[in-house]
């Protein structure tokens, strides 16, 4: 059975963030769920406001609560858990920002690469020209519609080639979740070819 | 691992942002903020679990 207690106001707020921690440690989920309904909403607010944008602060916030969580065993007290989240989800953010921006200048790169008519564009015909134009947007709509590090997952596969075992390392993520985001992108290329395609008949 | 003391270092400018953020009304889906909860708790009970080699099983 689980040790699952109503949750009264008092008790929630009486608690301090260390008793709720030694609580936790102890296996107590209403203890967890209190704290997690102490911080879930500032975290959120404050990578929403940096981030500007649902599903990346969503992403920080999971990011942010999953680091808590798995050092909650070695949180000893001697600063407040509030610097301490506060410090981990800053981190997740600022990490978060720097990715996405490292994945604009690379869809900016492989965009200019795609536009660029030394790639031979002469060579091709014109219906070959308007097919390639068509598979360049596709990809432009479906890299704008996922989340940032998604877009990487795709970028570093097609456009730079690395193994996926290379990119799962190179943004911490299981091959699974490499394999399952790729998947994500390729579909709304393909929808979005099939869309265009359908459009244009 | 992050520790405490790493954590501490943050300026004024970053807490009173911090502060602010807490201020606002940004809506929440409310299946994420399930969804990770349960999410968690699982991680929470995982990492305990793997903390209590001697568990009465």
């Amino acid at each position: 059975m689980p040790r699952v207690r109503a949750i009264r106001r008092e008790d929630s707020e009486s608690r301090t963030d260390l008793e709720l921690v030694d609580e936790i440690r102890a296996g107590d989920e209403s203890a967890f769920a209190i704290l997690y309904d102490r911080y879930f909403q500032r975290i959120y607010n404050f990578a929403y406001t940096r981030l500007r944008n649902r599903a990346d602060a969503e992403e920080a916030a999971q990011d942010t609560f999953t680091a808590v969580f798995r050092s909650i065993e070695a949180f000893r007290g001697t600063a407040s858990l509030l610097s301490w989240v506060y410090g981990i989800a800053r981190n997740t953010v600022n990490n978060q920002i720097r990715r996405a921006r490292a994945h604009e200048q690379r869809v900016e790169r492989a965009q200019s690469e795609i536009g660029t008519p030394g790639l031979g564009v002469d060579d091709y015909s014109p219906e070959e020209t308007l097919s390639y134009q068509r598979c360049a947007h596709a990809v432009e709509q479906a890299l704008t519609s996922v989340t940032s590090w998604q877009a990487e997952v795709f970028v570093l596969r097609h456009f730079e080639n690395l193994p996926i075992q290379e990119i799962a390392d190179r943004m911490d993520r299981s091959n699974d979740a490499v394999r399952s985001s790729l998947y994500r992108v390729k579909r709304l290329v393909v929808d979005a070819l099939e869309s265009e395609g359908s459009g244009a008949d | 691992m992050m520790t405490e003391d790493a954590m501490l270092d943050f300026t004024i400018e970053e807490l009173r942002e911090f502060l602010q953020a807490d201020l606002l009304d940004v809506p929440v889906d409310p299946r994420f903020k399930e969804r990770l909860r349960r999410r968690l708790w699982e991680l929470v009970q995982g990492q305990l679990r793997h903390g209590e080699p001697g568990d009465d099983a």
